[in-house]
């Protein structure tokens, strides 16, 4: 079976730890608990018969005092960016990572930007017109919820079968 | 350090070390494990297949056991026990080693700072929200055509800065319930931005209860002191009237001061696209600030060049020498001690028919 790493990166409480407990562990907690280092957990996948396994990095968010240690991202096969769409600003966040990312490992890993919070929309800083700039740079999106669990199966599917040199889910 | 007494390397071991756990595991170039040292079950590593890479056995491990890319230094990563650890893996005499130091309290002290600096800039952004909820429109809109004056190399230019804040904020706010805080802060920012709008002013910034304006930027009817110091007064006679509805309702009373100075600063625009900001530097800036630090409860202080630049009538400002942080000279500071009775002229401003509605 193959293993996968995948980074989850992103700013601070923009849902990282809440994406990968909704997707491993079918929980969802309204409380913000901040990440410190790195917390690893597994998933097995199955991408068109072929099974994988997922080890899913969740990365301490970037904040004005800290900035992610590139050396969590060596050796990873994904970068998931995740953007609270409630907070616009963690948009030019997650793609500040990206060059980051970029520089240290290279571009040509499969990425996938999450717009997370959409149980939230009524509250979105982000607009369509953000989205649809990330999309025009040829980067995958989708808008996921933890809380509710939308988009959240279909975004990991969708990285994983990008890893496997698959086309991706339609985005959302 | 090989001769220093053992007592002496103990101390120094656990001050550089910590007296968490520590495990080593010693690979060959292919990643198989040789020898493994130290208490690697308190990171939660049972027995390893010596034949099988360790990076196919231990998660962390994967990607990393590139040899030309070493020494890795992976701080803070939660191990199979839960355990928060520092993990550093070198080359070394053709053998990998990857070397676990466990930080669990080092981990707990970063997580409760970590995370009070978060839940506070998180608290900072709804009460931003809040506020656009009401005054956002004008204000971005304002603060756009600031950011659009300036050269986006930046540049020099004359203005006055404004710093005001509550005073006693911080001690009100340690004995009051949250929930109670953030109605007064809503409450007091909702009276101190309109008297920054209707003066031509731009918001700077709203660090919890202190709000930053500049003056000067945006055209208005008259000079940048003159705005600033109309646009204080209206501040003042806003918590005034605030006051006297809390004192009926029992709550506390919010004084505040303010601190205003006029000179050449560095004008730039700094950030991102969705987080652009009017940046000003200078010694006028940092005099601001020091003069909002004078000023007692309901007292506005400036400095020379803002009152030296005022055309108001009736304002009873009383000159001073001061000492300030940071400056070696004493410097010379205008006090108003505001008074509504002594102030009637201003006690109205609503009659100015020219107040609010022009940009020129």
């Amino acid at each position: 079976m193959y293993k996968k790493k995948v980074c989850m990166v992103g700013e601070f409480s923009v849902g990282k730890t809440s994406l990968v407990q909704r997707y491993v562990h079918s929980i969802f907690s309204e409380k913000y608990l901040t990440t410190v280092g790195v917390k690893i957990d597994r998933k097995e996948v199955d991408v068109d018969g072929e099974k994988i396994q997922l080890l899913l990095w969740d990365i301490q968010g970037e904040d004005a005092f800290s900035s992610v240690p590139m050396s969590y991202v060596k050796g990873t096969s994904a970068i998931i960016l995740v953007v609270d769409g409630t907070r616009g600003y963690t948009l030019d966040t997650a793609f500040e990572i990206k060059s980051h990312i970029d520089e240290a490992v290279g571009d040509k890993i499969p990425c996938i930007v999450l717009f997370n919070k959409y149980d939230l929309l009524h509250q979105w800083e982000i607009t369509e017109e953000d989205i649809a700039a990330v999309k025009a740079g040829g980067v995958l999106t989708m808008c996921t919820s933890s809380k509710d669990g939308s988009g959240v199966e279909d975004a990991f599917e969708s990285i994983s079968r990008m890893m496997m040199g698959k086309n991706a889910l339609a985005a959302a | 350090m090989e001769n220093f007494p053992d007592p002496v390397k103990k101390v120094l071991y656990d001050r550089l070390v910590g007296k968490g756990p520590i495990g080593l595991l010693e690979l060959d170039l292919s990643g198989k494990p040789v020898s493994l040292y130290g208490d690697l079950e308190s990171f939660g590593i049972g027995d390893l297949d010596l034949d099988v890479a360790a990076d196919a056995q231990l998660d962390f491990l994967t990607g990393m056991l590139n040899p030309t890319a070493m020494p890795v230094e992976l701080p803070f990563i939660e191990m199979p026990s839960g355990m928060s650890t520092d993990i550093h893996i070198f080359a070394e005499n053709n053998r990998l080693w990857v070397l676990l130091i466990g930080v669990d309290d080092k981990s707990s002290r970063q997580k409760t700072v970590q995370q009070k600096v978060n839940d506070m800039s998180l608290t900072h952004h709804r009460q931003s929200r809040i506020l656009n909820q009401y005054l956002g429109e004008e204000v971005a809109r304002r603060l756009k055509i600031g950011i659009d004056s300036v050269d986006s190399n930046g540049e020099r230019r004359r203005l006055t800065m404004m710093f005001a804040d509550i005073r006693g904020f911080t001690t009100f706010s340690e004995n009051s319930q949250p929930e109670e805080v953030f109605e007064a802060l809503n409450i007091y920012l909702r009276a101190m931005i309109p008297a920054v709008i209707d003066e031509h002013g731009v918001i700077d910034k709203i660090i919890g209860d202190e709000v930053m304006a500049i003056f000067g930027m945006l055209p208005g009817r008259t000079n940048g002191p003159n705005h600033a110091v109309l646009a204080s007064i209206r501040m003042l006679q806003a918590i005034d009237e605030l006051n006297r509805a809390r004192r009926k309702q029992n709550l506390a009373i919010l004084q505040v001061g303010i601190g205003i100075a006029t000179g050449p600063v560095s004008l730039g625009v700094l950030g991102s696209r969705h987080r652009k900001s009017i940046t000003v530097i200078g010694n006028h800036v940092n005099l601001a600030a020091r003069l909002q630090g004078v000023a007692g409860p309901n007292q506005l202080v400036i400095d020379h060049p803002t009152y030296n630049s005022l055309n108001l009538e009736n304002q009873n400002f009383t000159r001073k020498m001061v000492e300030l942080k940071g400056f070696s000279a004493p410097v010379a500071i205008h006090l108003l001690e505001f008074d509504k009775a002594s102030n009637p002229e201003i006690g109205n401003p609503g009659c100015d028919p020219n107040l609010g509605n022009s940009e020129g």
